[in-house]
């Protein structure tokens, strides 16, 4: 296939799906070709050759010429296995490429401006791992993001056609995902703000995946809020909306749905996580069950590498608040059963029993002090009397549901 | 240097004669551009070395310029207009129409102020110089605008670049010493007065301990990079090892100046030295004489002397180990802060130190900070302190802490404060008035009617607990000087004494205690009376420089030690 070509054609036709196939970086074709034509020219420079034949095709001097030489400089340089260079070279399109999107009146830029961002992302970075970038430090993908950024505010303004904003929500998607990767989750807040701004399109405008991956980054940041509720709505939107046979994409959600899911008290059935094999969270929901603080230590300490890999282990600890209330619960029930008249005086003394039961040997003040947080989140209703060392529980509704409860550290 | 004073009078006059900066809107009739568009012939003007033309033609008095090469300038320059030649003379090779002879030096100019130093010339100059005043941003930007008002294009730039620096000139660009001295011609000698003294209060500007800033060295070193400057081509095969500052300083005590300008080898220590230099200020620090302000002095010097000499070895670490230590137990939580991020990176790079001692100090101070945007710096960290790290002691102190902050379980807290390694507990102090407060209304709020406050003292940590006993260690840890640190809220050894200070402050923050009623033996926290009552208090030791420590004198007897 020859690239120049090709890229000609697309350009000339003005056809939006040719040109995202060429600008994928994964493009087994394109790079064969570049392959093929370094290995019969090593010192291969494409200025000359991207210049003649797209002049000679577009009828005339363009932009497009140092779009299109700088992409296949890139090409060159990813073949040569060489990304650091690649990206520099991708970072010299972009701009000519958005004043193409901006100068441009049609729409069949919208498609490519998604798969130019996400070459961006790909290529950035690679260069990452290959000039190994410290953790801390954004590097060649920290400088492709200002770029994309560039290119989302063309995007968003859709200059002199309204439908080129389709093509912000791609943009936005591919910059969360940027800035998850490099852990700099302050820069989302100022893309939210913007696709809540009546500037952008109406939201159910734009296609279903794009819609599902948003409310997916969305539900996560809210998370990391704690904003539990939020997070959960827009996960189950996401969760939803998701196409039943994008498997992996559905059980990416639900990782973190079910976890929200289970600190407000509705629990997953056994056949759901095996559906999306998530069975890691099957002891959780038996600990929420039966208040075994036991087991539910035993599961966050055997699979403490992997949720904190996945980010969700500041989650699954907050279980602890609620799996301690149901085991509250059991032994006000036992109580209750053994001695009816002072049903709501709950000796403390018996509750530190069933936790040193459990494994978690405590100090009767460190049991008052649990129980007093319990009241305080509003898990258990009731207070506490140090003089009879009881805690008297109300007479209705000692355990409120888990929805009713205080899920994020308190304001103070 | 002469012909660069020549120049610099050359220009003066020229820009007498079109208004200074206003020259740049003027239009030449018949070309449609203004006239400083013109490639070459801005280059022309002032600063131009067009070498032969000028060092023949300019005398030894350098007092030649004045209204007649102005005059003559003006005259080749409509003469090249009237003939068409604007465009096509060749500006960089046209010498300058100076005239020969001082006798036509008029009364109007000021005398040239007098030389500056031989080999101070570029922007590297002295410290002395840098500090005398001037305002650097103003000339630079202008000298700046000048050189951009000149340039077509790229090749011509800096083929331009290069002829102004004249072979006997020192590295500076002329354009910047034309609007250097620009700026001295504008200020009298009374202002140059008034900026001596005040470049007078810091002393000669270097550091205590060094030698003066104008080494052959660090003049050959100029000369080197001003070369490489020129040399476009050859700078992939650059050596940047060759540069580095090999320090040849002696003296163990050195104070901190920041840097302006490249550093002089006479003012840094070397390796061997620093060593010494540490050995030393640790014992002093062990020893308890010195005040923190001393010793922060000595430590950033100490950090310098590593930097400039690029020295990222085990010295390096203990370094930057020792000031963290140091600034924790003082308080200093910027220069803490400052140091365990170069010693994330010193780590990260397998350098040997006490690797586990500061990822708990991490894992603590972002658990201190979550609520403010740590959290997600605390779940990386997390990740760095599973496997062999999480052996540790420390590390599993600080990681029990995160679970308790996190869980608000305030009765392991103060526990494991109790039971601090090392500087926890200066860390801990960070997170432990909030822990404190957002207890006070848990208690409140789930004990009714009320409370007695010794078991409130027992949980807030007013009062030590039996059976947990902190650890200290056989030796101070290098950097601090004291054995234990206590922390701002140790624990009482005696009930009485914690109940007292608990009831002080919960009476601070809002909560009604009543006082023991005769048969009594503590007082009570009445919850009922105290619910909605809570506030934070302003904190009363608060100053406006935000170190409520820092002695007067500390601060003063550095002065005191220049001036004598």
């Amino acid at each position: 296939m020859d690239l120049i070509n090709a890229w000609a054609d697309a350009i000339y036709t003005e056809n939006g799906e040719k040109l995202l196939q060429l600008l994928a970086v994964d493009n087994v074709d394109a790079q064969q070709a570049v392959f093929e034509k370094l290995q019969s020219r090593p010192a291969w420079d494409p200025a000359p050759d991207c210049r003649s034949r797209l002049r000679q095709r577009l009828r005339g001097e363009s932009v497009w010429e140092e779009v299109v030489e700088a992409l296949c400089c890139m090409r060159v340089a990813l073949v040569q296995g060489n990304a650091v260079a690649a990206i520099g070279e991708l970072m010299r399109a972009t701009g000519p490429f958005n004043k193409l999107f901006r100068e441009d009146m049609g729409t069949w830029l919208v498609r490519p401006m998604g798969g130019f961002v996400r070459a961006l992302r790909d290529v950035g970075a690679a260069a990452n791992v290959q000039a190994k970038v410290p953790p801390g430090k954004n590097g060649y993908l920290g400088e492709a993001a200002a770029k994309m950024n560039a290119l989302f505010s063309s995007a968003h303004q859709g200059a002199g056609n309204r439908d080129k904003k389709m093509a912000a929500l791609d943009v936005v998607i591919v910059l969360f995902q940027v800035y998850f990767r490099l852990n700099t989750l302050r820069m989302c807040k100022s893309l939210i703000n913007a696709v809540n701004s009546p500037q952008f399109l109406p939201f159910d405008a734009f296609p279903a995946s794009q819609r599902v991956t948003y409310r997916f980054f969305v539900g996560r940041l809210a998370i990391f809020a704690e904003d539990y509720n939020e997070a959960e709505e827009h996960l189950t939107y996401a969760f939803e909306h998701c196409h039943a046979r994008a498997a992996r994409n559905k059980a990416a959600v639900a990782r973190f749905l079910i976890p929200v899911r289970m600190l407000l008290g509705a629990l997953p059935a056994m056949g759901l996580l095996e559906a999306f094999g998530l069975t890691v969270y099957a002891p959780f929901a038996e600990a929420m069950r039966t208040g075994s603080v036991q087991q539910l230590n035993e599961s966050l300490q055997a699979n403490q590498a992997a949720f904190i890999h996945a980010g969700t282990y500041l989650l699954m600890e907050k279980l602890r608040q609620a799996v301690c209330r149901r085991l509250l619960k059991r032994v006000w029930l036992l109580h209750r059963e053994s001695d009816p008249d002072k049903a709501h005086q709950l000796p403390l003394v018996k509750f530190q029993a069933a936790l040193a039961a459990q494994g978690a040997e405590m100090d009767i003040d460190e049991v008052e002090c649990l129980v007093a947080n319990l009241i305080f989140r509003g898990y258990v209703k009731g207070y506490l009397s140090h003089r009879h060392h009881v805690a008297v529980l109300s007479k209705n509704d000692a355990f409120p549901a888990l929805t009713a409860a205080m899920l994020a550290d308190p304001n103070i | 240097m002469q012909e660069a004073w020549a120049a610099y009078y050359a220009q003066q006059a020229y820009y007498a004669q079109y208004g200074g900066y206003g020259y740049q809107q003027q239009q030449w009739p018949g070309y449609g551009l203004p006239a400083w568009q013109a490639p070459a012939y801005g280059g022309y003007t002032p600063g131009a070395a067009a070498p032969s033309g000028v060092s023949a033609a300019a005398p030894a008095g350098y007092s030649v310029a004045a209204t007649q090469p102005a005059t003559a300038l003006r005259q080749v320059i409509n003469d090249a207009e009237a003939k068409g030649e604007m465009w096509t003379r060749s500006w960089d090779t046209t010498p300058l129409p100076l005239v020969n002879g001082a006798a036509s030096v008029p009364a109007v100019l000021p005398r040239p102020p007098p030389l500056p130093p031989a080999d101070a010339r570029s922007w590297q100059a002295s410290a002395v110089r840098n500090r005398a005043g001037r305002s650097p941003v103003r000339t630079q930007s202008s000298s700046r605008r000048w050189q951009r008002a000149q340039q077509p294009s790229r090749g011509e730039y800096s083929a331009r670049k290069r002829a102004r620096r004249s072979p006997s000139s020192s590295s500076s660009s002329s354009s910047s010493s034309g609007s250097r001295s620009r700026s001295h011609s504008r200020s009298p000698s009374a202002e140059r007065e008034r900026r001596e003294r005040r470049a007078g209060r810091f002393g000669s500007g270097h550091a205590i301990g060094s030698a003066g800033g104008h080494s052959k060295a660090r003049r050959v070193t100029k000369k080197r990079l001003a070369a490489l400057r020129d040399d476009v081509a050859g700078a992939e095969e650059v050596d940047w090892d060759d540069f580095v500052v090999r320090g040849t300083a002696q003296a163990l005590e050195k104070s901190y100046f920041r840097l302006t300008g490249a550093p002089d080898a006479a003012g840094v220590r070397p390796e061997p030295v620093l060593e010494r230099a540490l050995e030393r200020l640790l014992g002093l620090l062990r020893a308890g004489g010195e005040s923190y302000f001393y010793a922060l002095d000595q430590f950033k010097g100490m950090r310098q002397d590593c930097t400039v000499q690029h020295l990222r070895n085990g010295l390096t670490v203990r370094v930057y180990e020792a000031h963290a230590r140091a600034a924790l137990e003082y308080g200093d939580v910027p220069e803490y802060n400052q140091c365990q991020t170069q010693l994330a990176v010193l780590h990260g790079e397998g350098l040997p130190g006490c690797h586990d001692e500061f990822l708990a100090y991490r894992i603590l101070y972002q658990t201190a900070h979550a609520r403010q945007g740590e959290r997600l710096a605390l779940l990386q960290t997390l990740r760095k302190a599973m496997g062999p790290a999480a052996a540790h002691p420390s590390v599993q102190h600080a990681l029990q802490v995160r679970e308790a902050v996190a869980s608000g379980n305030f009765a392991a807290f103060f526990k494991l404060y109790a039971a601090a390694p090392s500087l926890g507990r200066a860390l801990m102090d960070m997170a432990l008035p909030r822990v404190r407060y957002s207890a006070l209304h848990v208690l409140t709020r789930a004990y009714q009617p009320s409370v007695p406050v010794a078991l409130v003292a027992r949980l807030l940590g007013f009062v030590a607990r039996s059976g947990i006993a902190s650890c200290p260690s056989e030796d101070t840890l290098p950097g601090c000087s004291r054995l234990v640190f206590a922390g701002v809220a140790a624990p009482q050894e005696s009930e009485e004494a914690g109940i007292s200070k608990c009831v002080e402050w919960l009476r601070a923050h809002g909560a009604a205690v009543v006082d023991p009623a005769s048969g009594d033996t503590s007082p009570t926290l009445d919850c009922k009376a105290s619910k909605g009552h809570l506030f934070v208090p302003v904190p009363v030791a608060a100053v406006a420089h935000g170190d409520a420590n820092l002695d007067i004198d500390a601060f003063l007897s550095r002065a005191f030690r220049e001036l004598a």
